[in-house]
């Protein structure tokens, strides 16, 4: 079944097709989230969030094979609020940066190294503005075409170009500082 | 120097590249549709319980306000609970009169004829 056949289901009230559609996107939507938020709890009261919103929408949604683009482009403006806010609780002194927890199945020493290499990653990333942060996670991480990370994040395909670019100037930029 | 310069570029290019490509997926564990099927209902109840209190605060100001209005003479007998034939007759048709004396006392000579 494709996700749009899922979608129109869903709105006809099937709980299964719902069942099938959060089991097949939670854990792209959860890493997508993780990446943008750097904070694994975050991310996952967000990523039910995004859930529970596609469930309301279903109704709304139309099939033209862009279910990806839409998901993620609610789950976008998820984390793009949850960014704002966060940001202004660390004005105030509210919210400290977290980072993403390891996998806790590695071995030490691997797990060491691996979580050094994604701390400076992820610290280069939470450092570049949230746009340029989202287009490239969305095309370096879950391998989008500049067309889908456009439709994603609802710019146009020469305004995604130019965020990538400046994107990852700026995130080279960053890790040689880190 | 202007070749140092792009060597350097480029290693950097090469390191960001690599860290983005060997970078590991964060690994949600649990599934979340328990959680979201829960945020469902909740949100459905969050919505749904104001509407019940509101037709309940409703409904209890409509009897309220009926027995505010229909409640034209002093019934001070309802504070105990008494509403014998006695008081309705008292109530009704005043001092000296039983239910049964009132009821006969209804039937005027006009009433009979």
């Amino acid at each position: 079944m494709t996700d749009d056949q899922r979608m129109e289901r869903i709105a006809a009230g099937d709980e299964a097709a719902f069942r099938e559609l959060v089991e097949a996107w939670e854990q792209p939507v959860f890493a997508f989230l993780a990446r943008m938020l750097g904070n694994r709890e975050d991310a996952r009261d967000l990523a039910q969030e995004t859930f529970v919103r596609v469930y309301e929408q279903a109704s709304r949604y139309s099939p033209e094979g862009k279910f990806r683009s839409w998901l993620f482009r609610i789950a976008g403006n998820f984390a793009r609020s949850a960014l704002r806010r966060r940001k202004v609780l660390q004005w105030v002194g509210l919210d400290s940066a977290q980072n993403i927890a390891s996998n806790a199945h590695e071995s030490p020493d691997r797990s060491i190294e691996r979580d050094e290499r994604n701390r400076k990653l992820q610290a280069a990333l939470d450092k570049l503005p949230a746009r340029q942060k989202e287009a490239i996670v969305l095309q370096r991480f879950h391998e989008m075409s500049q067309n889908e990370v456009a439709g994603a994040m609802g710019a146009s395909i020469p305004a995604v170009e130019s965020l990538l670019h400046r994107g990852m100037q700026a995130l080279r930029t960053e890790l040689v500082k880190e | 120097m202007n070749e140092d310069n792009g060597r350097d570029r480029r290693n950097t290019m090469n390191e960001t590249d690599r860290l983005l490509r060997e970078a590991p997926e964060p690994v949600l564990g649990r599934s979340l549709y328990p959680d979201v099927r829960a945020r469902i209902a909740g949100r459905r109840d969050a919505i749904t319980t104001p509407f019940r209190l509101a037709g309940g605060l409703a409904m209890a100001a409509g009897i309220l306000l009926g027995v505010f209005l229909g409640n034209d003479t002093p019934l001070t007998e309802s504070a105990t609970g008494v509403f014998d034939d006695d008081t309705v007759a008292l109530l009704a048709y005043g001092e000296d009169e039983t239910l049964d004396t009132a009821f006969l006392s209804s039937f005027t000579d006009e009433n009979i004829r």
